[in-house]
């Protein structure tokens, strides 16, 4: 699992590292059941306040992405919604138009986040084979 | 609640006339990494040396796991270990003459790891510390502290002047002390990148009073700035509330503000910009802003003001 954090980016350390580790589980680099690094081993690595890590392992486990097993460590979790089908349509077409509102404000033409969405959904695409 | 490992109130000293810290109140519970910053001459150095007990207060009190800094006991001591600025050992000494002289005064001196550092920074005990250089000496002075496994550490810049290597084996280290149990870092610094990585906590002295003291990303994202464009001049930005810092130009201005609300919005939309923006604000953009702006009323933090 590759962490790169930036201490010098406005969005806060610990967002950070919630972001990577997410897109991680997007992408499949991080599959279920894979471990994550221990929260000192990983402190050590990055270079940041272990208590910043653990308040970001504390989110991913809110939100059901990861969980930790008592002396073993902490894993991703399957991915499983325990949403109903509607409410997931309404939640994704929400943050689908709030994404495309984003962009029309920014000065961009439709046909361009469409092309944009293409565009990056190939990386992503790029990265799960990887 | 567990009383705080370290407890400042009212902390007042002075020069002669000149007033170096103006009663400064803050508190340190066990498990934080407190930074404290501030321009050069704020009062950093002189806090430290009153938390330690090396110099009296003009008035108000300091105290280290409960007892009073002038009169800590060498039990007490033993769970301190203190960085000075400018890392202040005995020349004549060789280094491991130094390691035996620290074990003596803590019992939970740990001299495989001392090891450890001396090789990771190659340094042989055989070495006197009269002949090494001021980042070697550095070093040195990190590698006892550590190895006192100590639950208060105390540092006074203790990265001036080492290169990005050392400094990182400086974070790497404070980070391992750090995640075991019990463990609290104060330290000043001005090397704001560093800062983000440890601290969880940061209070800003300017002038020798304590002007902001945060948990870490709220001084972060508390803080906004904005760049306005006018069409003609630009008028007066006073009514802006909350406001620390501004850079005026011919047709444009950038302001700084503390916890941007609805009537940050309302206050810039009645300056009659003709386009407002909000730009990014790193750490390091934030702290210039805070401390250079001239508005020394405003505070920021629970314990001020």
């Amino acid at each position: 699992m590759l962490i790169h954090l930036d201490p010098t980016n406005r969005v806060p350390v610990y967002q950070q590292l919630i972001n990577q580790v997410k897109r991680h589980i997007a992408t499949g680099t991080l599959k279920p059941g894979d471990r994550l690094p221990a929260v000192r081993e990983l402190a050590l690595l990055v270079l940041v306040n272990p208590n910043t890590i653990q308040k970001a392992y504390t989110d991913l486990a809110d939100a059901g992405l990861i969980h930790s097993r008592k002396g073993q460590g902490v894993f991703v979790s399957e991915l499983r919604s325990t949403l109903s089908k509607d409410e997931r349509t309404r939640r994704s077409v929400e943050a689908t138009d709030q994404y495309i509102t984003d962009l029309l404000m920014l000065g961009l033409g439709l046909d361009e986040v469409q092309g944009l969405v293409a565009a990056r959904a190939r990386r992503f695409e790029r990265e799960e084979k990887r | 609640m567990k009383s705080p490992v370290v407890e400042v109130k009212g902390l007042t000293r002075y020069f002669g006339s000149k007033a170096a810290v103006t009663d400064v109140s803050f508190g340190v519970g066990e498990g934080e990494v407190f930074a404290l910053l501030g321009p050069n001459g704020a009062g950093k150095t002189t806090i430290m040396r009153m938390l330690l007990g090396l110099l009296e207060p003009t008035r108000g009190q300091a105290a280290l796991f409960g007892c009073p800094s002038q009169a800590l006991t060498p039990a007490i001591r033993a769970r301190i270990g203190y960085l000075a600025e400018g890392h202040c050992l005995y020349g004549w000494m060789r280094i491991k003459h130094l390691a035996a002289f620290t074990a003596g005064t803590h019992p939970r001196w740990n001299g495989r790891q001392f090891g450890d550092f001396m090789d990771y920074f190659h340094l042989s005990p055989k070495e006197r510390i009269g002949s090494l250089s001021n980042g070697q000496r550095a070093q040195v002075s990190l590698s006892l502290a550590l190895a006192c496994d100590p639950e208060l550490l105390v540092m006074d810049d203790p990265t001036l002047g080492l290169d990005t290597g050392t400094r990182h084996e400086f974070l790497r280290g404070i980070i391992d002390l750090v995640s075991r149990e019990g463990r609290t870092v104060i330290f000043s610094s001005h090397i704001l990148p560093d800062v983000e990585r440890i601290a969880s906590r940061v209070a800003i002295l300017i002038g020798s009073v304590l002007r902001a003291d945060v948990p870490l990303e709220d001084f972060k994202t508390g803080m906004a700035r904005y760049h306005l464009a006018f069409a003609g001049e630009v008028p007066s930005l006073q009514g802006i509330p909350r406001l620390v810092n501004r850079t005026i130009m011919e047709h444009e201005a950038l302001v700084t503000l503390v916890r941007p609300g609805p009537d940050t919005e309302e206050a810039l939309k009645r300056t009659g910009a003709s386009a407002c923006e909000r730009v990014d604000l790193s750490l390091e953009d934030a702290f210039v802003d805070y401390t250079s702006g001239g508005e020394r009323r405003l505070t920021f933090g629970a314990n001020v003001g």
